[in-house]
């Protein structure tokens, strides 16, 4: 029954810019897209930066030929382009969109728009608003807009829940239930969010420096970044960009928003990954690392790291000192990165490390490089201990 | 490969909770709602933590862990939970604090619990599960998607073992608006109201319901989960939508001799009236959002519902809306439908 699960597609929208190709720019340049507020109206906007999409929702819908009076979550705006942009490189054929399936991750759905109602009762759009709430309301205008007509679900898992929908979609793949998935995830910036994570006390009100020993906090971020997942026997000649190899998700058991300081959680995820992909750590040859830029996080997944792989630590770093953390999408953005690194045959680096942790003995990865990347492991780890690890291999 | 339904469990209206019954008298919806009967909490969640849980997050825990003790030594290998809307009144708890406090100075106990996978996550913290942890929301065929993400798992040999549950709330401000939105029904609604599809709005209800899945029967096990699939576009009959369902079970409507039907009394359900009037003539027909209420994931009130049939021999009275109420049921179907999908279809055996 198992089938191996390949991906054929990419679609990515973030502070980095439109599409693939500005991403992997961006990284390959060491440009980061954190910056002052711009978009997002919040009284918070002095004091915080953020990983903005460099778009208005008016531009997103012009570039979706979306009419600018619609009302449509800038959750689902964003999803919309990641996801046409991976079908599109997958080359997939309308026919074959209908029978997809579609598995998103989300935390906030429509919350950018509900967010401004300030009053119910005078609210003109009350019930259209109401409508995007949901989260499973972004997916199922994701794959209206895509023409997918197939089974759609959403996870909210908080900051691991599109690494969990790409892990569904390979179990969907596997039980030969479908041929075709698209998963990934989405989260749009929200004054809900911010205020949340300034009220957790966990935002550095600089860059983020994950890793590093002064590093103080995360930087929040927003976008989408979608995968197309095929069963090896139906993908295209040539299409396939990479093996969806091994996945596993584990749960810290700890406490409700802070990670173990072992790292036990990240560590079963690690590991339960590397098993399901058949790989020893050596193999491993780059790490695409949660690494928000919280003391908490950055140690405990550290110490989960230097204790899995000993004296095999392969090259790590975390992406989001360029994207932020994008909460429900960053499993999906960081999928693609993987993605590209093996496609490129590039490891790329984190910024903003300049000094070592005092507890850890390893050090993340500084300056891009060329390399033969083989399997790229990347985690995402959210809330309620929610740990998992997506592993990518060379085809 | 077989899988049990090991336990349930379920948080409702009705007195179904630490029952496999629902009891003689049912309770009817005041002012269009059906809030849950609350469990002794305490008896079944550390007391230290109960303070600073929410009433979504308790009465689900409870469900969770009757459904885990109902299981000699249970230890799953994976918690698969459900819900439409999440953890809604913390959610406007923290929105509203928020806006009068105008971004400033916020406590985060609201925004923390606030998650959609608080529940799935309290479950791990209080018994130390390492294990995966899933959490779906999709509308009304969330507890549908994550029965089918359960039965994948089980199939593939990724665990034996899981906990699958579904949870939604009522708050003070969706009763509101949905009154301001003229969605909720004027009056109750009865056994009767299901079928004539009359109603201007809905009885809103809330819930939580656990199931212990197994690929292995436990002593009193009595029921088979065989198959999930929610339809999002279906087009044409219905009954041949069903048949096209049962088909790779080795089964036609013919062999179901319990269906029960997500009726909610508008004409909004109408539809699942086509089910009744054409092949399931040897089926007993139940519908249950009289009881239960509607919301998001309120068929795992209709799973509860059948596996207590199956046990039971039985379907209750203010349930039954044809056919015969006490008798053997082998094959049960759940046929429910929604706005943001056409059908979803849950199938039971008896075992």
């Amino acid at each position: 029954m198992s089938r191996k699960v390949v991906v054929t597609g990419l679609g990515v929208v973030s502070a980095l810019g439109m599409g693939v190709e500005e991403n992997t720019s961006a990284l390959e340049k060491g440009l980061s897209g954190i910056a002052p507020i711009r978009f997002l109206k919040t009284r918070l906007a002095d004091e915080f930066v953020l990983g903005e999409v460099k778009y208005s929702n008016e531009e997103l819908k012009s570039l979706l030929g979306i009419d600018s009076q619609e009302l449509v979550s800038r959750t689902a705006l964003l999803a919309f382009l990641a996801g046409r942009e991976a079908i599109r490189m997958a080359g997939l054929s309308v026919e074959e969109l209908k029978s997809c399936a579609l598995i998103s991750g989300t935390t906030v759905g429509g919350m950018d728009l509900t967010e401004q109602i300030t009053d119910f009762q005078s609210e003109k759009e009350l019930r259209k608003i109401l409508s995007l709430h949901s989260c499973g309301d972004s997916t199922e205008k994701m794959a209206l807009f895509l023409g997918i007509e197939g089974f759609i679900s959403t996870y909210s898992t908080a900051c691991s829940s599109a690494a969990n929908a790409i892990m569904m979609g390979a179990r969907m793949i596997k039980s030969g239930r479908v041929d075709r998935v698209i998963a990934g995830g989405v989260d749009a910036l929200s004054c809900f969010t911010l205020n949340g994570f300034n009220s957790l006390m966990i935002l550095d009100r600089n860059h983020c420096r994950p890793f590093d020993r002064s590093r103080a906090g995360l930087n929040l971020g927003e976008g989408a970044g979608f995968i197309v997942l095929e069963a090896e026997n139906v993908a295209r000649l040539g299409k396939s960009l990479a093996f969806l190899s091994g996945y596993a998700n584990a749960n810290d058991a700890h406490h409700q928003t802070a990670s173990s300081p072992e790292g036990l959680g990240a560590t079963f995820s690690m590991k339960k990954a590397m098993e399901v992909a058949e790989i020893e750590s050596h193999d491993v040859s780059y790490i695409n690392a949660h690494g928000t830029g919280t003391p908490n996080n950055d140690s405990s997944e550290g110490k989960a790291i230097e204790n899995l792989f000993a004296d095999h630590v392969p090259p790590y770093c975390s992406t989001k000192s360029f994207t932020g953390h994008t909460l429900g999408a960053c499993g999906g953005i960081e999928a693609v990165f993987s993605i590209q690194s093996i496609v490129n045959q590039e490891l790329y680096a984190g910024l903003n490390f300049s000094t070592s942790d005092e507890d850890l003995n390893i050090n993340p990865l500084i300056e891009n490089r060329k390399a033969p990347v083989n399997h790229v492991l990347s985690n995402s780890f959210g809330f309620g201990g929610n740990n998992s690890t997506l592993i990518f291999s060379k085809i | 490969m077989a899988v049990y339904l090991n336990a349930a469990s379920m948080v409702s209206a009705q007195d179904t909770f630490g029952k496999n019954k629902l009891p003689e008298v049912n309770v009817q919806a005041e002012n269009s709602c059906l809030h849950i009967i609350a469990p002794e909490y305490k008896e079944f969640i550390p007391v230290a933590s109960l303070r600073r849980m929410s009433r979504l997050v308790k009465f689900s825990l409870a469900a969770a862990f009757d459904c885990y003790s109902q299981v000699d030594n249970f230890s799953p290998d994976a918690i698969v939970t459900t819900t439409g809307l999440g953890c809604l009144n913390d959610t406007g708890t923290f929105l509203m604090q928020m806006h009068q406090n105008g971004e400033k100075l916020l406590n985060p106990s609201a925004f923390i619990a606030s998650t959609h996978n608080a529940v799935g996550g309290q479950i791990a913290l209080i018994k130390k599960l390492h294990i995966p942890n899933f959490t779906h929301t999709q509308k009304e065929a969330s507890f549908e998607s994550g029965l089918l993400e359960a039965l994948m798992m089980l199939e593939d040999g990724e665990a034996s073992q899981i906990l699958v549950g579904g949870f939604d709330e009522i708050t003070p401000l969706t009763i509101d608006l949905m009154n301001q939105m003229g969605c909720l029904s004027e009056t109750g609604i009865e056994k009767n109201d299901l079928l004539s599809s009359k109603k201007s709005g809905v009885v809103v209800g809330e819930g939580a319901g656990f199931f212990a899945l197994s690929t292995e029967a436990h002593a009193s096990c009595c029921s088979k989960l065989m198959g999930v699939e929610v339809l999002r576009q279906a087009t044409g009959n219905l009954n041949t939508l069903a048949n096209g369902f049962l088909a790779p079970y080795n089964l036609s409507s013919a062999d179901i001799d319990l269906l029960i039907v997500g009726l909610d009394g508008t004409q909004h359900t109408k539809k699942l009236l086509e089910l009744m009037e054409a092949d399931f003539q040897a089926a007993t027909i139940a519908g249950f959002k009289n009881l239960s209420g509607c919301f998001n994931t309120d068929t795992s009130f209709a799973l509860w519902l059948a596996n207590s049939a199956i046990v039971n021999k039985s379907i209750h009275p203010d349930c039954c809306l044809r056919g015969k109420s006490d008798r053997t049921f082998e094959n049960v179907l759940i046929v429910n439908s929604s706005k943001a999908y056409s059908y979803s279809f849950i199938l039971l055996e008896r075992c």
